[in-house]
């Protein structure tokens, strides 16, 4: 991959991950708000903001690091997507921070429903807690997966130790038969 | 690439290193900690919408239209 490009790519990529954080903590402060809060009107207005973060900013800031940038960079540089183990935990984390947003899809647009028509109940109370443990953990991961892509810590997989014994041993016939 | 790291020689490959034991035993530790909170009767979501709404984000007016569908079946 061209530097230039190589260089947009990765802009990007920090750009998706860190809003996509960013994102979950906001979704986070409205899921405590709508739990603790006792005026309707701030948990109805949590509620419905939160589905509206997850629809039309947390799902796109997830599905395209995973999908789009991650997959170009890692595929399109030396690193590899299955060399490191850096790498590989990382896109774990993505993976199911992904699954677990899209499971809480259908819960998210429950709680937003209920609590614009004003009907949120006791028995809703559990959904509630719900969402503010799983933002936390999902916030909690994702802050993992970027201590990882700094930190970026030692360790090659069994495969990516064979690619590079391999690369090496190539290289080193060709500078032998030169 | 400019980590500073063992190069493979003709050995066999190096074991897991102990971060990734550490990571691997934090995510046991939470899939077993969701388990028995599901298993204690915090599910993930239910709650009888039987609505089966798209993961994937559309335009505005298809959010409102589906919010206004959702809102609908729990007047019923």
């Amino acid at each position: 991959m061209r530097p230039g490009l190589r260089k947009f790519v990765r802009t990007a990529h920090i750009t998706f991950t860190v809003g996509w954080l960013g994102a979950v903590a906001a979704f986070l402060a409205l899921g405590i708000a709508g739990l603790t809060s006792r005026d309707s009107q701030i948990v109805s207005a949590a509620y419905l903001g939160m589905d509206l973060i997850t629809r039309f900013v947390i799902v796109p800031l997830s599905l395209a690091p995973l999908l789009l940038t991650g997959p170009i960079l890692s595929l399109g540089t030396p690193w590899g997507l299955f060399s490191h183990y850096w790498i590989l935990i990382k896109l774990g984390i993505n993976l199911l921070s992904t699954f677990i947003l899209l499971v809480h899809l259908q819960p998210i647009a429950y709680l937003a429903g209920v609590a614009s028509e004003g009907t949120l109940s006791h028995a809703d109370r559990s959904l509630q807690i719900q969402m503010v443990v799983a933002s936390g953990a999902g916030l909690l991961a994702l802050l993992a997966a970027t201590g990882l892509a700094v930190y970026k810590p030692r360790g090659m997989t069994p495969y990516g130790w064979r690619k590079q014994y391999e690369e090496r041993k190539v290289s080193s016939d060709i500078d032998i038969a030169s | 690439m400019s980590e500073n790291q063992r190069l493979p020689g003709r050995g066999s490959p190096p074991g897991l290193p102990r971060w990734v034991k550490l990571f691997v035993m934090i995510f046991i530790f939470l899939v077993l900690l969701v388990v028995i909170l599901h298993l204690m009767g915090f599910g993930l979501g239910g709650h009888g919408v039987s609505d089966a709404r798209g993961l994937l984000p559309g335009s505005l007016v298809d959010y409102e239209l589906s919010m206004a569908q959702a809102q609908g079946q729990l007047r019923t």
